[in-house]
């Protein structure tokens, strides 16, 4: 090289040859620029391959269709035709047709060549007729003449060639018509039965033609006004996922069964690695049903999923897994926190558990009481923990000092948070508690508790149903732990590590009652199961109506169920009066912000002592402090998540030395104090999570962002959407679905009533508290508040030994949870007047017919009448309550099936299902179905007592039987475009009685 | 399983960076011209006539420089394909008002500016100092009465030249240009090219005023500036500059600077104190933590 060098420049300039230096680099250029044109056309555009695998794939998936099709179809009758054809084929194609073939083929080649000659001669003449038009404008008229006789001439020789092509193509259709279309048009005739015999194959064949035809492109999906700029300007999002993801809504990729098709030979794939990474490429949706209601063509991928939508360069690049991208592709249960985005105040969401989870604990353990977060309940009038107006009056310093101290030392499974107070911090706590407390005003109602009976308290227990919310002798806490085997103890979980959730639901609820002897005393517990209200107003625990034998039963029986092992060495407070001591209680209350959960006198004015969370989810590792922690420790925490079932999600910024978002809120959550130093104190307690529980706690934390989703986005429930909000919280923080079922999720209770009667399966539930679901639209708005102010006033399950207790609800709590069922069945509150609803003579008569026919008597009772019963009765509602409870609507929905009304209720489907209705009985009404089922209606309404006559429509109603065919009907009260159609039916049914206030 | 990250791989992963692929060729050819005169200049300086000289014979340009320029021509673009292909634009995130990003660096070129907002005032850094190196690069013809090393290459002949060279443009804009480019980090605290980016690392900020070292302190108990502080800054700032009178009143007798005259004398003077006073004030930042040398209620130095 060197030598290159000297030799060159020891030559003079003038005679350096640069011959092979320009062809070197001139090629090298040739190839960069090749390379270029590669790069451009194909390494950048990786989705081509992917798009031709796809096609590959497909078109096979389709021929392996139309072989299996072709395998059913009879094979002589295909035989017979397809050698027809091909006799047909032979024919045409033979020597006896040759001649004339020639002879056609022959005059068709002429024909094209006077067709030619006449257009060419054509538009010379339209040149010709231009040059005239132009020469008479011009005043020449001389050359106007003669191009005008150019032009005749031109147009004679025209007409002339016309003719000799009309009769060439005389002779022409003569030939074919007498020799060849005879047999071809009994070919095509032959061949159209063939692909009728075919039918589905044909199609097939077409759907492979079109897909093998499909040709590479990039698949995207606008979205025009969902995205906005940092900084607000309204943003263009193009989706190009489906540019690889070609099978997601491909029909003929829904059916999953194609990618278990391994092995060699006639096979898809022929390893299990193949067809996995097909499936994952090109399989459907996991959630199909998703897809339906979030229509990929309106809402795209990325939004719900993340990814860096436009990219289609590199896969790593498409999915957003490179640093600077802020939103990736989100994996595991993390996707969940996207559904949030829109559906901001839900707390259930039927396909994403874990965000559910998350939320549902963000309330339960109470961390609104410190941090501010997106849509949570007012922290001033809920409170997590009990009230301690009165605390003194309830427990022993001593008790409360163990307690405080270490809350899961009495039960492990308590929400409450250690706050890693050391003694004399606890001791300054409880003296300050029980000063504030001392004047309190509370006694027992009676000094001493009456004698109960223990075994028959044992019964009422369980017949009343306090494991609803309490856990007690055998019925262990819903969520209960599972000891799992854990690599740092120390790092994640100061008692070891476990699975499982505390969501208050169930008898998560209320506290664990095995040990309560040893925590109350028993005139404090008779008052309390009296009525939970007279120590506490505002605590959760409703009124049972216990009669007082049945509280000292209960009473005399929880005593008993001690362990005095918790106070067995009782620490010595010494005196709690010392002021300098009380001072400091208060103090750390108010560093340590105890009144975020619990109320505490003297305490009614302080603020959240928090951080807000609002958008805690955006936030990077370089906002989040990760004291002492090294590498070592933060990989040890990933490790231990990613090994389990709850693989935390991963970050592309900011990856060096494991410090990420997820790992700091993982270990954050299931040990609170882990980043602690010693210039930074922490003062947030230790849950002791679980995995499952820090894990959802991350997925809900992940989704605090705040992020402009427009409001055509969000709240499918439009109006309603906050009402039910509000009400899913309601019934959450009321445990109503411990014992209902509330848009199929709750109902907590009935494993424990099978358990304690020995009932399997769906049999259980005449015996167990009723399910929730359409109650906006089943039950009459008075009713509903009476009900709720006072379920003894109207027993409905009157053979229940569960009790439905007295809550003690403000008609404004009434309101909003009538307003949230209502909400949930697109309806609103407003006043209706049901005493009158028409109906004929004949309408009654018919439905009286059919209540005798179907046996309705078997079960329902009818007022005074009691139910027949039998070997198949099972207990249900006295139907004299009807009228005065039921909506006439919801009736007639509810006879057309009830199986999808209340899933696994025992009530028959006398008239069929929705899909496929059918007469209960042929004879009545001309088995006209609808009508029929308007007419047990109208009977049964009546049960309770006269209703009214006059004519009904039964048009309108048979429409309320459809909620799907006809959604106006249900949404009678709303304001839906489609209401003037309601309004109208409304009218009808109730003429000039319908106290509509709008 | 995470392997534990080394020096090598941040220190790869700060040459990898497509943002600091000029800033690396900065060097290597900053090196490779440096090398080169060097060995051409000590070759012409151990001579009588320099090798340059000796290829009397000129050539036409065309054919035989323009042949050479198509050729370097083709070269470039064979290297730019090549560079727009493998190296992908180092694009971030989206931009956000509500986010700055940690750290916030300026295109490569202009770190070394960056670099001197570090040590000086923004109207100091930003302006004077660009105005200064423009106004002194448009001065240099006129004040250069040197007419050697006109075509060849010598270090002998040009000794204050190629000294100002070597300090303008290596000590000055090189090193700040790689400073800014490999040694800054979050919170444009200094990092070793070798070690992680730690958002939170906590340097002391305990910079201190030019007088307050010798125990003038720059405020007054009512937070008024105090004359002496004042005065002593700017004694040093006078005294620093009157260097180039002393220069003059010593040699002006030479027949070099009676050529050169007292104005160009004035204005080489001025330019050459003022760069070196720009080192002076960064050395005395990173070694004595001087904050200023002349901090006053209008402007400080």
């Amino acid at each position: 090289m060197i030598g290159w060098f000297n030799k060159r420049f020891g030559t003079s300039i003038e005679q350096r040859n640069y011959g092979a230096l320009y062809a070197g680099f001139s090629l090298l250029l040739f190839l960069t620029t090749l390379w270029a044109v590669y790069n451009e056309v194909d390494g950048r555009r990786p989705w081509k391959e992917y798009q031709a695998d796809f096609r590959e794939l497909k078109v096979q998936v389709l021929l392996n269709k139309r072989r299996e099709l072709k395998g059913k179809l009879s094979k002589d009758e295909l035989k017979r035709t397809d050698s027809l054809l091909e006799i047909y084929d032979e024919q045409l194609h033979g020597k006896k047709l040759a001649g004339y073939q020639s002879q056609i083929d022959d005059l068709a080649m002429t024909i094209r060549k006077t067709s030619q000659k006449r257009a060419n001669l054509k538009s010379e003449a339209d040149n010709r007729n231009y040059m005239f038009e132009h020469s008479s404008r011009e005043q020449e008229p001389e050359a106007a003449t003669k191009y005008k006789g150019q032009r005749t001439d031109l147009e004679h020789r025209m007409a002339d060639l016309d003719k000799t092509l009309d009769s060439l193509d005389k002779i022409r259709a003569k030939l074919l018509a007498d020799h060849i279309t005879p047999i071809a048009s009994k070919k095509k005739a032959l061949e159209s039965h063939r692909d009728s015999l075919y039918g589905a194959v044909a199609d097939l064949e077409k759907k492979i033609d079109e897909a093998d035809a499909m040709p590479l492109q990039i698949q995207q999906v606008m979205l025009n006004d969902f995205d906005r700029t940092n900084f607000g300007k309204l943003q263009m999002r193009a989706d190009r996922c489906q540019s690889c993801h070609m099978g997601i809504t491909d029909p003929v990729f829904a059916d999953t069964s194609i990618f278990n098709d391994i092995g060699k030979g006639r096979h898809l794939f022929r390893t299990k690695d193949e067809a996995a990474h097909a499936r994952k490429v090109f399989g459907p949706h996991p959630h199909p049903e998703m897809l339906k209601s979030h229509n990929i063509e309106r809402f795209g991928c990325t939004p719900c999923h993340g990814g860096q939508p436009m990219s289609v360069d590199a896969v790593d690049h498409a999915h957003g897994l490179e640093s600077h991208w802020e939103r990736p592709l989100l994996t595991g249960a993390y996707v969940q926190g996207a559904c949030r985005k829109c559906h901001e105040g839900d707390y259930t969401f039927a396909m994403a558990d874990k965000v559910s989870e998350g939320r549902k604990l963000f309330i339960d353990f109470g961390c609104f009481g410190c941090h501010e977060g997106p849509s949570i309940p007012d922290w001033k009038e809920y409170k997590v923990g009990p009230s301690l107006m009165n605390i003194g009056k309830k427990i022993s310093p001593e008790w409360a000092y163990k307690w405080i101290q270490n809350p899961q030392s009495w039960n492990e499974h308590t929400r409450m948070p250690n706050f890693k107070l050391n003694d004399d911090q606890t001791k300054a706590v409880v003296a300050y508690l029980f000063d504030a407390t001392k004047s309190s005003q509370y006694a027992p109602v009676s000094a001493s508790a009456p004698a109960g009976d223990a075994a028959r308290g044992a019964v009422t227990l369980k017949e009343v149903g306090c494991f609803a919310c309490h856990a007690v002798d055998e019925f262990e806490p819903r969520g209960k732990f599972k000891f799992l085997p854990t690599t740092d103890k120390k790092l994640l979980w100061p008692n070891g590590v476990q699975d499982g959730n505390r969501i208050a639901e169930g008898n998560n609820f209320g506290p664990d009652l095995n040990k309560i002897g040893s925590k109350v005393d028993a005139a404090w517990l008779f008052d309390w199961v009296k009525n939970p209200k007279h120590f506490n107003p505002s605590s959760r625990m409703p009124i049972l109506r216990l009669t007082d034998g049945e509280a000292a039963d209960i009473t005399a029986y929880l005593m008993g169920k001690k362990d005095p092992s918790f106070l067995a060495s009782p620490p010595s407070l010494g005196s709690l009066k010392d002021t300098n001591l009380i001072k400091k209680g208060a103090s750390i209350i108010r560093e340590y912000g105890c009144f975020g959960c619990h109320q505490i006198p003297g305490m009614e004015n302080e603020g959240k002592v928090s951080v807000s969370l609002a958008d805690f989810g955006t936030k990077t590792a370089a906002d989040l402090y990760f004291g002492y922690l090294g590498e070592e420790q933060l990989h040890n925490t990933r490790d231990h998540f990613d090994k389990g079932p709850y693989k935390l999600g991963k970050v592309y910024m900011h990856l060096e030395d494991g410090e990420d978002w997820f790992v700091w809120t993982a270990l954050k959550m299931k040990n609170s104090r882990v980043f602690q130093t010693d210039a930074i104190a922490q003062k947030m307690p230790v849950f002791n999570m679980t995995d499952e529980e820090a894990y959802a706690m991350t997925v809900a934390l992940r989704s605090y962002t705040k992020s402009y989703i427009p409001a055509s986005f969000r709240d499918p429930l439009g109006q309603y959407q906050p009402a039910v909000n509000d009400g899913h919280f309601l019934t959450h923080w009321n445990n109503c679905v411990g014992c209902h079922k509330i848009q199929g999720s709750g109902g907590f209770v009935l494993e424990n009533l099978r358990t304690l009667m020995g009932i399997k399966g769906d049999d259980i539930n005449p015996y167990g508290p009723p399910n929730l679901n359409t109650a906006g639209a089943k039950i009459q708005e008075p009713w509903f508040y009476n009900f709720l102010r006072n379920p003894a006033s109207t027993p409905v399950r009157t053979w229940l030994k569960i009790r439905m207790p007295t809550y003690a609800f403000t008609p404004s709590e009434i309101s909003r949870l009538d307003k949230f069922f209502l909400g949930l069945e697109g309806q609103s509150l407003q006043f209706t007047d049901y005493s009158y609803y028409p109906a004929t003579e004949q309408t009654l008569a018919a439905g009286q017919q059919l209540w005798e026919k179907l046996k309705c008597q078997q079960c329902h009772a009818a007022g005074s009448t009691p139910s027949l019963g039998g070997a198949t009765a099972v207990p249900a509602p006295n139907l004299a309550l009807a009228g005065g409870r039921l909506k006439p609507e919801w009736i007639i929905r509810w006879i057309s099936d009830p199986q999808v009304v209340a899933p696994g209720t025992k009530m028959p489907n006398f008239f069929g299902t929705l899909q496929e209705p059918s007469a209960a009985d042929p004879t009545i009404l001309g088995g006209d179905w609808k009508a029929q089922i308007s007419a047990l209606r109208d009977y049964v309404w009546r049960i309770g007592g006269v209703k009214g006559m006059g004519s009904s429509s039964t048009q309108a109603d048979s429409s309320s039987m459809h909620p799907a065919a006809a959604p106006a009907v249900q949404a009678a009260g709303s304001a839906k475009p489609a209401d003037s159609a309601a309004k109208k039916t409304a009218m009808r049914t109730v003429p000039g009685k319908k106290l509509a206030m709008r | 399983m995470h392997g534990k990250l080394t020096a090598l791989d941040y220190l790869l992963a700060q040459i990898e960076k497509p943002d600091n692929v000029p800033a690396l060729l900065l060097l290597t050819l900053a090196a490779f011209y440096i090398w080169h005169s060097w060995r051409r200049s000590r070759i012409n300086d151990s001579r009588s006539t320099p090798m340059e000289a000796e290829m009397a014979d000129k050539v036409q340009v065309w054919p035989y420089l323009v042949r050479v320029e198509f050729l370097t021509s083709i070269v470039v673009l064979i290297i730019l394909t090549v560079w727009a292909i493998t190296i992908n634009a180092p694009l971030e995130e989206p931009a956000n008002p509500a986010l700055t990003p940690n750290p916030s660096k300026a295109p490569w070129y202009f770190l070394g500016l960056q670099e001197l907002l570090v040590y000086f005032d923004p109207w100091i850094a930003g302006v004077m100092l660009p105005t200064l190196i423009i106004m002194g690069l448009i001065a240099i013809p006129y004040i250069d009465i040197n007419p050697k090393g006109n075509g060849y290459y010598t270090i002998k002949e040009r000794p204050f030249a190629q000294a100002t060279f070597a300090f303008g443009f290596l000590v000055l804009w090189v090193v700040l240009i790689v400073m800014g480019t490999f040694f800054r980090g979050p919170g444009w605290n200094i990092f070793t090219p070798w070690e992680a980016w730690d958002p939170h690392r906590v340097v002391p900020l305990n910079n201190v005023d030019l007088p307050a070292l010798v125990g003038v302190p720059t405020l007054n108990v009512d937070n008024t500036y105090n004359p002496l502080s004042i005065m002593i800054g700017a004694a040093l700032i006078l005294v620093f500059y009157s260097i180039g009178y002393f220069v003059w009143k010593k040699k002006q007798g030479t027949p070099f600077f009676k050529a050169l005259g007292p104005i160009r004398y004035g204005v080489t003077a001025f330019l050459t104190l003022s760069m070196t006073g720009v080192v002076i004030k960064i050395l005395l930042r990173l070694l004595l933590n001087v904050k200023y040398v002349l901090a006053t209620p209008f402007f400080n130095i």
